[in-house]
């Protein structure tokens, strides 16, 4: 039998997932008020989360993996689970990619990125590699330490007078249906979308029940902790600027100075995004790997640290520049693999489902 | 199934970051394919040490299963109990 995660646990899991590479990038500057963009995708993620809920009850708290063979049959189950391990290793690679651009271009820019991704590599390999609990005891330590710094870094750009709240100005210029638009486009499918791959967890999730509780309190910490984050990078930087910064809170962490005595705080936001890679890139590993064992029926922990390397060398090759990655992320990945893996296969494995179980009742 | 796995999820990985490319580039699939193996444009070819690291680790992880890799995994580096996360 599978240990299962406790509630705490489960919710630093989810919290930290949720926050991992957005709350450095922002939400996408789609639009000018892009802090309203999070509040703005609260309503289609619940439906989104809705259908991944749906589909772990009516799967009895069995894996996504095995639920695809169960909806699809043998053949088709397995090429759509193929799918999703080769999808979970992907955004492990453009996490791990975000992580070394941020370290490349604005901390360590004389370090080798092998170096870089080989060192992270490692240790993400070495968290999946402990299992799902480890990842969970990992997670609560990482999500305090997520929020303290994060709650340091609001106090010091506080204190050091960064912060004009008419900088946020003019508000919903155009318009709410621009937001709501925008919230569709991005913000549904990464970072929220991506909870699709807890359902590769099953049974350690502890039941429909925990998962729907936990699920929803840590989606509403998440969206209210990206909101308050867009809008204090957009109030210390601007409208104007925050559409052209790159790494928003590293600007804005920038700024911070106190008396000439407090400056350079950017370690702190370094410290942000790498602890929030570790667990989300783990995650995707356990859950790559999980898929592997079930396809190939070697243990998991024998995939673990080859798909971590794996990982390494696709968030290389992953793209020529940032531009790229960026444009990639934003528009080809959300409508060849987000909409695709986290709405289309996952809404016609539910209706299979329900179909089959009818005719079984019948 | 280890190494076969971890080739199968790579290549098909790899094929993914190819149709990426024409995407992005509007260029044909077989002109990515011959930059994504030749092009050296932003990092060095790190990437495939990488990518035969992870292939020689998942043979290494399957030779270890057999007889023949017990012997030289015992050889190498001495009987050891099973850790404590193993037991897990």
């Amino acid at each position: 039998m599978e240990s299962k995660l406790t509630g705490l646990q489960l919710y630093a899991m989810m919290l930290v997932f949720l926050l991992g590479t957005s709350i450095i990038y922002g939400t996408p500057r789609l639009v000018p008020d892009s802090w309203l963009i999070d509040i703005a995708a609260i309503v289609p993620y619940l439906l989104l989360t809705g259908i991944y809920l749906a589909l772990f009850w009516t799967g009895c708290d069995r894996n996504l993996y095995e639920l695809l063979v169960a909806a699809w049959g043998k053949h088709f189950g397995k090429l759509f689970a193929l799918g999703y391990s080769v999808y979970f290793l992907y955004i492990a690679s453009r996490n791990l990619r975000d992580m070394v651009e941020l370290i490349l271009t604005a901390l360590l820019r004389n370090t080798p990125s092998f170096v870089i991704v080989l060192a992270f590599v490692g240790i993400v390999a070495y968290a999946a590699c402990g299992g799902i609990i480890a990842l969970g005891r990992l997670s609560i330590l990482i999500a305090g330490m997520v929020l303290f710094f994060f709650v340091v870094l609001t106090c010091l750009l506080y204190f050091s007078d960064s912060i004009d709240l008419e900088r946020v100005l003019p508000f919903l210029s155009e318009g709410l249906g621009a937001v709501a638009g925008a919230s569709l486009r991005s913000s549904i499918w990464f970072p929220y979308g991506e909870v699709l791959v807890f359902l590769a967890f099953g049974s350690s999730l502890g039941g429909a029940k925990t998962l729907r509780k936990i699920g929803l309190f840590s989606l509403l910490s998440a969206t209210a902790i990206l909101s308050f984050s867009n809008l204090l990078q957009t109030s210390v930087l601007g409208i104007e600027n925050m559409k052209y910064s790159v790494f928003a809170l590293l600007d804005a962490a920038r700024l911070i100075n106190i008396e000439n005595f407090i400056t350079r705080m950017d370690a702190l936001v370094a410290f942000i995004i790498i602890f929030g890679v570790i667990v989300k890139s783990a995650i995707f590993l356990y859950a790559s790997a999980k898929g592997a064992e079930f396809l190939f029926g070697s243990d998991w922990r024998g995939f673990a640290p080859s798909l971590a390397l794996l990982i390494g060398a696709l968030s290389i090759k992953v793209s020529r520049n940032n531009a790229e990655h960026v444009s990639e992320g934003l528009v080809y990945a959300i409508y060849w693999l987000h909409i695709p893996f986290q709405l289309a296969i996952p809404l016609a494995t539910l209706l299979l489902l329900r179909l089959r179980l009818n005719h079984k009742e019948a | 199934m280890a190494a076969i796995g971890t080739l199968v999820l790579a290549s098909l990985s790899f094929a993914l970051l190819v149709l990426f490319d024409t995407l992005v580039y509007r260029q044909s699939f077989f002109v990515s394919v011959k930059r994504m193996f030749l092009d050296d444009a932003y990092f060095n070819r790190s990437a495939w040490t990488l990518l035969v690291s992870a292939l020689l680790l998942s043979c290494w992880y399957d030779l270890r299963e057999r007889p023949f890799g017990q012997r030289l995994s015992a050889r190498l580096f001495g009987r050891r109990k099973d850790t404590r996360w193993n037991r897990n």
